[in-house]
């Protein structure tokens, strides 16, 4: 009879080594898998090479870092928030609100008011109104004209505040539904025992289908495509995060800034606070700190807040930085937030849970990130329709093997697993 | 013993009973329509979503936490579909073809379920981490077994290959299901394999101390629940949904997860559960409509009452008479430093 | 005399043991991180012995005997069953190879039925046989060695002893050859340690072996027939105890043997006494707590400690010691009554309003409840709410570690050390020093020996001694070891199911408090 035997190392390997490993061994194996379903190997390495090296990279990189900034905070204290996707949306939808319904008013002006309005601005066209809406948004805001040749309606989106007050108002709400979203999960683990991964991805989807209810119902767009698609119209020009100029890239400044910002934050939160302490605490052993006086239940709460609090500004930043409209989901494995909330994820195991670790695996799996899209760019459209080929596929597929092998790898690094008789 | 057994059956079974009827008390109130063909119509639902939460139960008894389910759950969809596509264009029945399906997602279940208890129950390793990565496997995978196959079912077969939907086989399942879970209810009360389960997942270190092979009987646990489990995907593309997209089934065993959980993992008062939520997913756009409630919110209802099933489980005194395991989820490690 | 063998595998001649090993390990090495638990450890047990495994905390007895159990994995050695070589890789190895432990803690499975039990543990049924099929064998052989359990009842409606008991019936049923007890009699009451000690030497004349694990010295040195001493995971010798007469003179040399020099620091002397005064530190009135399981289980608990004295509460483990210390922490929820702390009602009022007002505690586990093996030595004490608040400065919180660290001579390489790399001495004086730093009115301390050696058991009750003289905290030891109880408290009050039941002046006798303790 043969039994494995598992005992702990004296000594383990070093935890980087590990997650190196991981990942080259994720790679690979997801590589195999693909090969099996007919991706040439050379066609997904070069995916891979040109996810790391294209000014793409940037937005992934910048969201990864604040999700993996989240999620850290959450897992460290061990409440495992699969939720920041939900999080996220609930950022945007906020988002959404201030920007469609709160710092912007419509005017609709249909008929000889269209024409008048027209007029009274000094416009004698439409061709005229996008130009001066382009070069002066200020004065125009976002407008929609109807009708074919002639005008029959004009549709004016202007500015009630200043843009600034908006973007700042706009990321402070989406903080605190982010939080209050996230304090849900936390409070039923914390003071029922609801196991917070399956509550928390169950309330993905409820965030998924009131994203849908909201941007089909009372953020519904004005324009024709937006009423067809489901959508909210374009987010005013002054509105937009400028751009970065990041070449390859449409990252913009404010994304960058808040990603920092909020890495700092949280640094300093888990490393120079007691609230930190505590939260390192709760993660190994909470009968402790429960019996040193702390109350470890609204630690929980206030630990999974936290985390979506960062979530959910991600999320208004996406919207302001990229996504600039809200559009109804179609196939849940391609929600607006680019899947962020799942692949940081794996950024927070591979950064081993430590935060300083957090910016260089959001680099590697930002570079993973890209691979799907990457292939989709690269394999002849045929050759995807016969294979069946799936852009999200790749993504969790990559997900879900660098994940596995870090933690049997893991296993390996603590354990020697010697096989007697 | 037996009474007070008997006692919390009773009290479980109250609350989701009267759920149960509101259910269907709405729409029937509202059209006038015949209760009968109401409580058909939600047959295939329950079949499939029954079967998958009996076989988390039985699985999570054994005292691994299961999160890999919806991802397993989605690629049991998925393998499904793509089994029955591909053998009915090699000739065979459609009827066949989509039985064999539902057999191959049944076993495609069971390797990555007896995959997941092995690793968690032989090395130290985080059952929260092992389930999430396996969920990832399964949603990454779904896609490519399941496009192609939509590919060929659209261009070369021009249909979907399904289960017959008459009474004859629609009946026929939900009693092997029914029976199924009555079995398992006596496998796991009286049997010795049931003992081992139910102590493999209250004290796993015990269990080892007692002389049992804690590996061995969590991975028995994982081959029946997870059979089920694919089984129940299987049922979910060719008997409920009767079409298969990038995406179908996921979130569903999210929803046969909450199924199980507020029943407390019981087999028996799963099925009552498992009833309510069917006839939720199978009328919602119904309810809603009744309700005056857009397409996004009926589409959001299950997973609401999912959500809210957990809580009432959990807040009730439900709880105690259906304890979880008291080492679910935790890391079994024979060696674990106890000074 | 005594005498010390250096080589046990082969016992001199002329010896009257049965020259049959049972059970022969040899080369035996177990490392854990940041300790060698077992170094080339060489162990003998012959058929029909009683053979008693001594030594301090930590020296690696558990792990001996859970090796030989297959519950643990040796990195090194080999074991020898009646002369063949054998793996064993679990306990049911070691079950089918007739050796079974019993340990401290009873390894039954609480919601599961004695008989459901049983069935697990007896290979010969099959995985799909009923659970009735296993009362027979229980009626049976219960009958055989006196002992009498329902095998319908749940175990957890069982009491600590009855528990044990059914674990000895087990290993029984099961046709142990080798039964190993670890630790497992400490803490019955002595008339049932008594009775067990009788039918274990009865049970080696039938040609079983026992091996025996006790820090109780004396006693081990009455039963036991050889005695080998582990110290730091070696071998220090065995002795042969079946030709002596002179009891004291080898129990000296076998502490000697265990401590070292500093068997002189060992004191079982009475405590200086403490000086009380007029206010209470601790008043508890009619308090009434449910136990885990939903019965009640602290039943109208009456009690004062004043501050200057240390308040004893004898008595048997299970008769509502736990939940009393834990509803007076604010760890667990208080059905009646009241808890006053320096006047102050915290009833229900939470864990931290009660440390806030200056409240030390010591629980029995301190590994699940005292500190964070995972964390570090300065990362231990910055969790503690009395400790550190708002943003930390980690160089005043390292000057104060190094101040515990010589106050209470740590062994721990640096304040930055995860303190899972200490061994269980030096990780119990991490907590003791941090909760004597938060003690400045009350010090609630449950078992705090349980696991200690008597060295470091001696240097924690002295110091809880001190605090209460000195400072004149007030100080609730609640302890299942009685020698420990009548060493250190001003007075002595007897728990049982759940009530107090008398509280007695420091010199009252022995015989008194423990008939009290086991009535019915
Ligand atoms: N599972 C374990 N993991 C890590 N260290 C352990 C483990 N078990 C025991 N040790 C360490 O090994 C040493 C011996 O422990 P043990 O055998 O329990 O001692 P004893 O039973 O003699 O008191 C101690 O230093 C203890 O801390
Ligand atoms: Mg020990």
């Amino acid at each position: 009879m043969v039994s494995i035997v598992v005992t702990r190392r004296v000594k383990p390997y070093p935890p980087v080594l590990v997650s190196i490993l991981a990942i080259v061994i994720g790679v690979l194996l997801t590589g195999l898998v693909l090969l099996g379903f007919g991706v040439p190997m050379d066609t997904y390495f070069a995916a891979i090479f040109g996810g790391f090296t294209s000014g793409q990279i940037m937005r992934p990189l910048v969201y990864l870092i604040l999700i993996g900034s989240a999620l850290t905070i959450a897992f460290k204290g061990a409440m495992w928030n699969i939720g920041a996707e939900g999080q996220m949306i609930i950022g945007m939808i906020l988002a959404g609100v201030v920007a469609y319904l709160i710092a912007t008013s419509v005017m609709v002006l249909s008929g000889n008011d269209a024409i008048q309005f027209l007029k009274s601005i000094g416009v004698q066209n439409p061709q005229q109104l996008i130009m001066l809406a382009k070069s002066e948004p200020q004065l125009i805001g976002t407008y929609y004209i109807y009708g074919g040749k002639g005008v029959n309606a004009i549709v004016v989106r202007n500015l009630t505040m200043s843009p600034i007050a908006a973007q700042l108002l706009a990321l402070f709400l989406a903080a605190i539904f982010g939080g209050l979203w996230a304090a849900i999960p936390g409070s039923l683990k914390s003071y029922l025992g609801v196991d917070e991964v399956a509550s928390t991805l169950i309330m993905n989807y409820i965030a998924y289908y009131f994203f849908n209810y909201s941007a089909s119902t009372y953020l519904l767009g004005y324009s024709i495509q937006a009423r067809d698609f489901y959508r909210t119209d374009q987010l005013h020009a002054l509105l937009q995060y400028p751009q970065a100029g990041i070449p390859d890239s449409t990252i913009t400044w404010p994304e960058i800034w808040i990603a920092i910002i909020a890495f700092v934050a949280v640094a300093f939160m888990l490393n120079y606070t007691s609230l930190g302490v505590r939260v390192k605490v709760l993660g190994s052993n909470p009968d402790a700190l429960r019996a040193a006086g702390v109350n470890v239940k609204r630690l929980a709460v206030i630990i999974m807040v936290m985390s979506g609090i960062v979530a959910g500004i991600a999320g208004a930043a996406l919207l302001f930085g990229n996504l600039l409209k809200l559009e109804a989901i179609k196939n849940v494995m391609a929600p607006p937030t680019q899947s962020f909330g799942y692949t940081g994820i794996l950024v927070s195991w591979i950064a081993m849970l430590e935060i300083y670790a957090v910016p260089p695996a959001a680099f590697i799996v930002a570079g993973l990130q890209r691979t799907g899209r990457n292939i989709e760019a690269i394999l002849p459209s045929a050759t995807k329709q016969a294979i069946g080929f799936s852009g999200p596929g790749v993504m969790m597929l990559l997900i879900g093997t660098v994940l596995l092998t870090y933690i049997i790898l893991r296993v390996i690094s603590e354990y020697s697993i010697r096989i007697k008789r | 013993m037996a009474g007070k057994s008997v006692k919390g059956l009773f009290l479980g079974a109250l609350p989701l009973a009267a759920v149960f009827a509101a259910l269907t008390a709405i729409p029937v109130a509202a059209q006038g329509a015949d209760v009968g063909s109401l409580i058909y119509a939600m047959i295939p639902a329950f079949i499939a979503y029954y079967l998958a939460a009996l076989g988390h139960g039985v699985f999570e008894t054994s005292g691994v936490l299961n999160l890999a389910i919806d991802g397993v759950f989605t690629l049991s969809v998925a393998a499904a579909f793509s089994t029955a596509v591909h053998l009915a264009i090699a000739g065979y029945e459609d009827t066949l073809a989509a039985g064999i399906g539902v057999l191959v997602a049944g076993i495609i279940g069971a390797f990555l379920g007896v995959f997941l208890a092995f690793i968690t129950t032989k090395l130290p390793i985080s059952h929260g981490a092992a389930g999430l990565s396996l969920m990832f496997v399964g949603y990454g995978l779904a896609p490519w077994v399941g496009l192609p196959a939509a590919y060929m079912s659209q261009n070369i077969l021009r249909r979907k290959p399904l289960l017959n939907t008459d009474p004859v086989t629609v009946y026929g399942l939900m009693g092997v299901a029914i029976l199924l879970g009555i079995l398992l209810y006596f496998v796991i009360t009286n049997t010795k394999i049931g003992v081992a389960i139910r102590a493999a997942g209250e004290n796993p270190h015990a269990a080892s101390a007692l002389g049992i092979s804690v590996v061995k009987t969590r991975v028995i646990a994982a081959l029946l629940g997870y059979t089920l489990i694919g089984i129940g995907g299987g049922i979910y593309y060719a008997l409920y949904a009767q079409t298969w997209q990038e995406g179908s089934g996921m979130g569903s065993g999210w929803i046969a997860f909450a199924i199980s959980l507020s029943a407390g993992r019981h087999p028996i008062l799963t099925m009552i559960s498992a009833a309510v939520f069917a006839g939720i997913l199978k009328h919602k756009y119904f309810l809603a409509s009744e309700l005056n409630l857009s397409r996004d919110v009926a589409n959001m209802l299950p997973f609401l009452v999912a959500l809210i099933a957990m809580v009432i489980f959990m807040a009730t005194p439900l709880k105690r008479r259906l304890a979880p395991p008291s080492a679910l989820g935790k890391i079994f490690f024979r060696e674990e430093r106890t000074v | 005399m005594a005498s010390a063998e250096t080589s046990p595998a082969a016992p001199a001649a002329g010896e009257p043991l049965k020259e049959i090993p049972l059970v022969h390990a040899e080369g035996i090495t177990k490392r854990f991180p940041g300790v060698v638990a077992l170094k080339d450890v060489k162990l003998t047990v012959y058929k029909g012995e009683v053979h008693a495994i001594l030594g301090e905390n930590g020296a690696g007895k558990s792990t001996l005997v859970k090796i030989l159990y297959g519950i643990y994995s040796p990195d090194e050695g080999e074991i020898f069953v009646e002369g063949k070589k054998t793996v064993i890789t679990s306990p049911a190895d070691a079950i089918r190879n007739g050796i079974v432990l019993v340990s401290q803690s009873p390894q039954l499975i609480d919601r599961l039925t004695v008989g459901e039990n049983m069935l697990l543990s007896l290979a010969k049924f099959g995985l799909l046989s009923r659970k009735g099929a296993v009362r027979k064998v229980i009626e049976e052989h219960g009958e055989k060695v006196g002992i009498k359990v329902d095998p319908d009842i749940e175990v957890w409606k069982l009491t600590y002893t009855q528990k044990q008991l059914a674990e000895i019936l087990r290993a029984l049923v099961l046709g142990a050859k080798l039964l190993m007890l670890d630790e497992a009699t400490t803490f019955l009451p002595l008339l049932e340690r008594k009775r067990l000690y009788k039918y274990m030497r009865y049970f080696a004349e039938q040609g079983g072996s026992v091996i025996l694990i006790t820090h109780k010295i004396p006693e081990a040195v009455d039963v036991a027939d050889r005695v080998t001493v582990l110290r730091r995971g070696e071998v220090v010798g065995t002795v042969n105890l079946r030709e002596i007469e002179d009891k004291k003179e080898v129990m000296t040399q076998i502490r000697k043997m265990m401590f070292g020099e500093r068997a002189e620091a060992i004191t079982y002397q009475k405590l200086p006494p403490g000086k009380p005064r007029e206010e209470a530190a601790l008043k508890v009135e009619r308090l009434q707590v449910i136990g885990d399981y939903g019965a009640l289980t602290v039943r109208g608990v009456s009690l004062e400690v004043k501050k200057g004295e240390v308040l004893g509460i004898a008595g048997i483990a299970g008769n509502g010691q736990k939940e009393l210390v834990q509803a007076i922490m604010g760890l667990r929820k208080v059905k009646r009554g009241k808890v006053l702390i320096n006047g102050v009602d915290v009833t229900n009022k939470g864990t931290s309003k009660v440390r806030a007002l200056g409240v030390g505690f010591i629980p029995d586990i301190p590994t699940r409840f005292g500190v964070s093996i995972e964390n570090t030595m300065v990362e231990n004490l910055a969790m503690h709410p009395l400790i550190a608040k708002g943003i930390i400065r980690w160089g005043k919180m390292k000057e104060l570690a190094k101040k515990l660290i010589d106050q209470y001579r740590i062994l721990i390489p640096s304040p930055t050390t995860p303190v899972k790399y200490l061994s269980g001495g030096n990780l119990m004086k991490v907590l003791v020093a941090r909760e004597m730093l938060v003690s400045k009115s009350l010090l609630v301390a449950y078992n705090p020996t349980r696991a200690l050696d008597e060295v470091t058991a001696s240097m924690v009750r002295r110091l809880m001694k001190q605090k209460a003289i000195e400072e004149g905290i007030g100080v609730l030891l609640v302890s299942e070891d009685l020698d420990e109880i009548f060493m250190v408290s001003d007075r002595i009050a007897v728990i049982n199911s759940g009530r107090i039941l008398k509280v007695f002046p420091s010199d009252v006798d022995r015989e008194t408090v423990e008939s009290l303790m086991v009535s019915g």
